[in-house]
């Protein structure tokens, strides 16, 4: 009879649980086929197909197999279609909840023709032809709570729906955290997020600004009453904690937080006759009545300025600026783009030139909002710039050229009208499935990557505990003896330390020893130290196995048929001890990425910024995280607890399907 | 016996030897490692008040600690310190080790001392009733609940638990031991009794769910076993009442296999209340090693904790192995 051996018996059970895996697909859809009884089962078939039978017949176990293939897919898979850059910071979209409605213009909006639209990180306000204002958005854990006085936040988009709920407005510029709506009567009013302390305030109409004049002495301007004396606003121009107001009179104020934008622009504010302006990172560029453009403040805006927009044939039309460049529209159709290109804003389609008709709105300048859009003379809409999530890519309808009149965009959102306010189109960023992190990293990505960690982690450190429990076990079990004492008295005290501290204190200590070490050092490490800590119980099981089974009637009636004894150990002693193995390695492999993730959760396991289910959670050791931006751990422990209940059901079933005692408890 | 008994502790001591040596050049091959025991040993305050004094006390420790002799002797002048009870200063607050580790230590033994008393209070009825009712509707449930039990991470429970006690129902404190020193002045006895409890009861609940699902599956598994035995059936045949067949007779003998188990869960709990501990900010064992970890190292303190962590081990091996001998008889050690 040719030898069998291990190999063949695991092709054994592959084959059975195939067929089964056929046979259950048909008793699913095509009815049962006749059961064998238990008689005919044991005398046609080995003891492992017996098994990998019952295992498959637990309906509960195979489901936890498909639930834990599933996520095994889900993270391997799924991380190399969803990359998360680790290092990706956008502090707009941080603690963003989860959701796709950043651009779900509301229904009535669109059925009464869309007036005016303001952009912000996380929400849009519009008005409609009949002045009604609207807001939509996600919401955001702006920590609002924490600052009771802090004003009324839009950012939680359930308010901001209170706040706008009997307003009527023609225009509607937004901040950063707050919008200005300019009322009926021409009076602005503005609503917002203050979180800092009092002694600034971007969101109330200043009565008392204190405006320094041409001889450095302080006066105070009732910007309510001065709106009121120059008939109206021109253009707003909010900002990070930050509003501009250019009067119809061309006079501008600026109020808010001055830490945010550090320049002193009061005297060159003066007798400006300013038309619109917009914010960089480091300076503000102001569109004058003669089209000029004059900048304050430094910067690549403000040190390369075209020679054609400071002569007298500027004749600039419309002015936007992001984070670090500047657009004007002259007014025979052309564009002006200049600054530090960081994100490609100056690399616009040359073919546009002279078509361009409209800029899209002015818009915050923050650090994020890196993309332009603009109408042509074809009623298309082009979109150039920074291409993070989509912001440039306009729909193709829009591109090809329809009746666009109008384009906001701001941040990543953006939308077309046509002349009668009817919406054409939306694009850029919807939302985040499982909402963003603290740093505006999409959790869903972080989900996928860091379950990949994980789970390898996990596969890798019972590996090692496997190997190692399999060596020592095995060894102790067969030679007995002085060898045997000494391996399980060696087992026992690595055994009987308490497991954690010693892992966190190994963790903690390698890394002082290795200080230069990088994520993948550390995580080998992790490894290596799961591993080592934890082959134990699984030496001492095999060890009993094989004690019990040396002992057994079919091993001394092989002996006696003078049967060699590998032959013993191969094809009799091995395949029991197998089933422990894998019994063993299952459950150990739910408990090893409890501990994984316990380990960095504590900061001692994967180190931040590369992500694992565990160390995702660390941020939850603040309350405000655990109560506002319960996406943030809620997500990671869900994936995590899915997994280890599915391994933990698997380890089981096989335990049932091996040993028939324990099928009866 | 008592031959077994001495050779365990000689063993004890051994291992705990060896732990001393491994960790002695664990520290000795961290960069800086050194520098560290030479300022945790002198007063830092010092520095600012007294530099010339700092200096010497400076130079002193360089001496006493042996820093440039050989290995070999550095360590036995370390081990002899430490055989003496002195573990050194902790690195910051320059309190001696031993001083500093007394209260966490105390308050870790306290906390689970109750977790102790709720799991068994929980998982003996838990587990037997399951056994006796085996497959019904209750058993199931609980089956379910144990395996969710078991796969749940303490941390996610922690989480949960915060959620709903702290920021929802706001009932119970979510973070630390303790109201503070100065509320706890104008407090009276019981009050200052119940102030303990109060910030005791998260960590307690989230340690005992999170050890509930193995002890009662076990407890239920061994019960099985034995409900199906020869003498069990004999006692129901001679008309005892199931109480007594139950508690009596099957119980006392799901106690030994039972007995086995809670070595490794006690250690299990000391040394898994660590996140909990962390977590819930409680001042213990498993937060004062955290902390001693992230700040520093504080290589004393650190030491200090893996020292007694090992010797809670195997003491706690040891302990459970007598006990063995009191719920089964008929087992000898030696």
């Amino acid at each position: 009879m040719k030898k069998r051996n291990l190999f063949q018996n695991i092709k054994e059970i592959l084959i059975v649980i195939g067929r089964a895996i056929k046979s259950a697909f048909r008793r699913t859809f095509f009815g049962t086929r006749k059961e064998m009884t238990l008689l005919e089962e044991e005398a046609v078939q080995s003891p492992l197909k017996v098994t990998a039978k019952k295992f498959i017949k637990n309906k509960l176990a195979i489901t936890g197999l498909v639930v834990f293939l599933s996520v095994i897919l889900f993270c391997f898979v799924g991380s190399i279609f969803v990359k998360a850059d680790i290092y990706y910071v956008n502090k707009t979209q941080a603690n963003t909840g989860p959701g796709f409605s950043l651009l779900s213009v509301p229904k009535e909006l669109q059925a009464n023709g869309i007036l005016d639209i303001a952009v912000a990180a996380t929400y849009s306000v519009g008005i409609d032809k009949q002045n009604n204002v609207y807001i939509w958005g996600i919401d955001i854990n702006d920590m609002a709570e924490a600052f009771p006085g802090g004003g009324a936040a839009p950012t939680d988009i359930k308010r901001g729906k209170e706040l706008v709920k009997d307003l009527k407005a023609t225009r509607v510029w937004s901040g950063n955290e707050h919008f200005i709506l300019e009322q009926m009567d021409g009076s602005l009013v503005s609503f917002g997020l203050v979180t800092e302390t009092i002694s600034f305030n971007h969101t109330t109409i200043p009565t008392n600004l204190a405006v320094k004049n041409a001889m450095g002495m302080t006066t105070y301007v009732n910007v309510v009453d001065a709106i009121a004396q120059d008939g109206g606003v021109l253009e707003v121009i909010g900002e990070n904690q930050v509003t501009m107001v250019i009067t119809k009179k061309n006079r501008v104020f600026m109020w808010g937080n001055t830490a945010k934008r550090p320049y002193n622009i009061a005297i060159a504010l003066k007798n400006l006759k300013a038309v619109s302006a917009g914010f960089s990172r480091e300076n503000i560029t102001f569109l004058l009545d003669s089209g000029k453009i004059k900048v304050v403040g430094t910067g690549s805006v403000a040190s390369n300025i075209p020679e054609v927009l400071l002569g007298d044939d500027a004749r600039g039309k419309q002015l936007i600026t992001t984070a670090g460049s500047a657009v004007v529209l002259r007014d025979d159709g052309t564009i002006v783009a200049w600054g530090d290109n960081l994100s490609k804003e100056l690399d616009f389609d040359p073919r546009i030139q002279g078509h361009v008709v409209k800029l899209s709105k002015a818009a915050v300048g923050s650090d994020n909002y890196q993309h332009f859009s603009a109408v042509l003379d074809d009623g298309s809409v082009y979109s150039w710039g920074s291409t993070t999530y989509g912001a440039i890519k306009v729909p193709k309808a829009l591109a090809n050229g329809t009746k666009a009149a109008h384009v906001y965009s701001s941040f990543f959102q953006n939308y077309a009208t046509d002349a009668d306010g009817k919406l054409l189109g939306t694009w850029g960023l919807k939302g985040h499935l499982f909402g963003t992190d603290e740093y505006g990293r999409d959790v869903f990505a972080r989900v996928i990557n860091g379950g990949r960690i994980s789970l390898t982690i996990g596969l890798i450190a019972v590996i090692i505990s496997t190997t190692i429990g399999i060596i020592i076990g095995g060894i102790s079990g067969f030679y007995g003896g002085k060898v045997d004492i000494l391996l399980m008295r060696f087992a026992e005290i690595v055994g009987s330390i308490p497991f954690f501290p010693l892992a966190m204190t190994l963790s903690a200590i390698l890394n002082q020893v290795n200080p230069n070490f990088d994520t993948t050092d550390r995580m080998i490490m992790i490894m290596v130290i799961l591993g080592v800590l934890s082959w134990t119980g699984l030496a001492a099981l095999i060890r009993a196995q094989i004690l019990s089974e040396r002992e057994k009637e079919f091993v001394v009636a092989a002996k006696a048929l003078g049967v060699r004894s590998r032959a013993i150990i191969f094809k009799h002693i091995i395949p029991n001890v197998l089933t422990i193995i894998i019994i063993n390695a299952t459950l150990s492999y739910a408990s090893s990425l409890l501990t994984e993730s316990g380990l960095s959760f504590l900061g001692f396991g994967v180190q931040l910024p590369a992500p694992s289910w565990g160390n995702m959670l660390s941020g939850a050791q603040e309350m405000d995280v655990i109560k506002s931006s319960w996406w943030r751990w809620v997500f990671p422990s869900i994936f995590l607890c899915i997994s280890t209940i599915s391994i933990n059901v698997i380890g089981d079933a096989i335990r049932d399907a091996v040993d028939p005692r324990s099928r009866e408890r | 016996m008592s031959r077994y008994i001495v050779k365990r502790i000689l063993y004890i001591f051994f291992v705990a030897f060896i732990i001393t040596v491994i960790m002695f050049f664990l520290y000795k091959s961290i960069p800086g490692g050194d520098m560290a025991r030479v300022m945790a040993y002198v007063d830092q305050s010092l520095k600012q008040s007294d530099p010339d004094l700092y200096v010497l006390k400076m130079k002193e420790a360089v001496i006493e600690l042996g820093i440039g002799q050989p290995l070999i002797l550095q360590y036995f002048m370390w081990l002899k310190e430490t055989l003496q009870g002195n573990f050194g200063y902790t690195l910051y607050t320059h309190v001696k080790v031993l001083q500093y580790i007394k209260a966490p230590m105390l308050n870790t033994i306290k906390l689970n001392i109750f977790v102790l008393v709720c799991v068994f209070a929980i998982t003996f009825p838990l587990g037997i009733k399951t056994a006796v009712k085996k497959y019904s509707t209750f058993d199931n449930s609980v089956q379910v609940f144990t395996i969710i039990g078991m796969s749940l991470p303490s941390f996610f429970i922690a989480l949960i638990s915060i959620l709903v006690f702290s920021a929802w129902l706001g009932i119970l404190p979510s973070s630390g031991s303790n109201s503070g020193i100065i509320v706890r002045e104008t407090m009276t006895k019981f009050q200052i009794l119940l102030d303990d409890l109060k910030y005791m009861i998260l960590p307690v609940f989230v340690l005992t769910v999170s050890s509930l699902a193995g002890i009662t599956r076990y407890i239920r598994g061994t019960m099985i076993d034995i409900l199906t035995q020869d003498y069990i059936r004999t006692a129901r045949a001679k008309g005892l009442r199931e109480k007594v067949v139950i508690y009596s007779h099957a119980f006392r003998n799901a106690m030994i296999p039972v007995v086995t188990i809670m070595t490794g869960w006690l250690l299990g709990i000391f040394g898994g209340s660590t996140i909990t501990e962390t977590i819930f900010a409680w001042k213990g064992m498993g937060k004062t090693l955290y902390d001693a970890l992230m700040q520093g190292p504080d290589y004393a303190v650190i030491f200090a904790m893996n020292l007694f962590y090992t010797l809670l081990g195997l003491t706690g091996n040891l302990l459970l192995d007598l006990l063995y001998t009191v719920v089964d008889p008929r087992v000898k050690l030696g």
